[in-house]
């Protein structure tokens, strides 16, 4: 337990550690975009598509539709009302912790597979991988770190079993509330299943 | 995902900046399905379930998106779950191996971080790691020409010419635009004169029609050029 506390609090600082030389980087491409919206409505929910006229099961989906990715977008109001768009460090600091929480997150499912250094070397695999730089450095690929920490959670509930799949449709939710990509967490959940069984 | 937009470099992190244009290709998707189901029935478990985490993940989505949208590399951050696992599973075997790409994977990362961490440097690695698409590349050029290197972002344009509508048009206004202002007016004649590439091609453009007008005042031909302002003023 010691061993994976240590483990846990030294992946954190590795996935600091590398992208430590962004963290004042420049607001790119899709952030301006979700900073002229804040601005113009910082009180609202300013995004998403409108509701669609699908009968009898519209208001569901309506109310389905109206809430995606409103997670995401307190988190970025957040950010705003705190840091404004001069302090670009306090945006990036957020999208630093979710990535964190995220290695951390890998590093305990990987841990009902393998001993605890292997469990590590693989969350820091993820900690460092380059193809992680979008998601961690931009402020627009915080939707897909937001989702992760749904979707890798949802995986360990999956694999804990037991009075831990209630909490599946939680995450499920939430990670809706962050990004369509939680829709893949089904498949995700089910293949795996199929593969330990 | 492996067939649309992450075929080219997942491993590497590199070549995943913005590919819009990429299409579905039949004869990968064939290919990379047999080689997914070799591997999955030969692969012992866990490795199994990383390949499986690997494809089965939330950019695997994309693929059958049609829409011309542009797509970008965190959509496949989720996938790096089968990377880890992958990695943990090798590491038990040869730790040092893996400890070694772990530190090629920082340097990297931190390398990538420092470039884009500005506007320019994120067009520029953009462009650079998808030479053959143009939108990486007018933004690219758009962004040199607004730091004032007009020549770079003039070769840049001339490049684009060609591109599919709406980007040959705003690539010829950028340079008719810049020959202007570089005071190359026999090049800016070439494009915006009487019988110009760009006038034949785009005659109803009111953009390509005020740079003419500017043109023909560098030119000197003030009456010539009012008539350009004017019907500039009717296309709009």
């Amino acid at each position: 337990m010691i061993l994976d506390i240590g483990l846990l609090f030294g992946l954190t600082f590795l996935s600091w550690l590398v992208y430590l030389n962004g963290i004042n980087g420049e607001f790119v491409f899709d952030d301006f975009g979700i900073l002229q919206a804040l601005e113009k409505q910082p009180k609202e929910k300013v995004f998403g598509p409108r509701p669609l006229p699908l009968g009898i099961i519209r208001s569901t989906i309506d109310r389905m539709i109206r809430q995606h990715r409103s997670l995401l977008y307190a988190t970025y109001r957040r950010d705003f009302s705190i840091h404004g768009k001069e302090q670009r460090r306090g945006w990036h600091a957020t999208n630093l912790n979710l990535h964190s929480m995220n290695v951390c997150l890998v590093y305990g499912l990987l841990r009902a597979f393998f001993p605890p250094f292997s469990a590590a070397i693989g969350a820091s695999l993820f900690a460092v991988f380059p193809l992680a730089t979008s998601s961690a450095q931009m402020i627009y690929g915080r939707s897909s770190l937001l989702c992760g920490v749904f979707y890798i959670s949802g995986l360990i509930c999956a694999l804990i079993g037991g009075p831990a799949w209630v909490l599946v449709p939680c995450f499920f939710y939430y990670g809706w509330l962050s990004k369509q990509e939680i829709l893949m967490l089904p498949v995700a959940m089910a293949l795996t299943l199929w593969i330990i069984r | 995902m492996l067939v649309c937009y992450f075929s080219r470099g997942p491993l590497f992190g590199v070549r995943q900046q913005i590919e819009p244009d990429i299409r579905p290709s039949v004869s990968r998707t064939v290919l990379i399905l047999a080689i997914l189901v070799a591997t999955l029935a030969i692969a012992p478990f866990p490795l199994n379930l990383g390949i499986v985490w690997l494809c089965f993940s939330p950019p695997l989505l994309y693929v059958f998106s049609t829409v011309p949208e542009t797509i970008y590399e965190h959509r496949a951050y989720l996938m790096l779950l089968g990377v880890a696992l992958i990695g943990s599973w090798v590491s038990q075997f040869t730790p040092v191996l893996v400890l070694i790409l772990l530190l090629l994977l920082s340097a990297r990362t931190i390398q990538r971080n420092s470039r884009l961490r500005t506007e320019n440097g994120f067009w520029e690695l953009a462009h650079e790691e998808s030479p053959n698409h143009w939108r990486p590349g007018i933004n690219h050029a758009c962004r040199l020409e607004l730091a004032g290197n007009d020549h770079e972002a003039l070769r840049l344009f001339i490049r684009f010419m060609k591109a599919p509508r709406p980007v040959d048009e705003i690539a010829m206004q950028h340079i008719c635009a810049l020959f202007i202002k570089l005071n190359q007016l026999d090049d800016a004649n070439i494009l915006l004169g009487d019988r110009g590439e760009a006038i034949m091609r785009f005659p109803n453009s009111g953009a390509i029609r005020k740079l003419r007008g500017a043109m023909l005042l560098a030119q000197g031909k003030t009456k010539q050029a009012e008539r350009a302002f004017q019907v500039a003023e009717v296309l709009g």
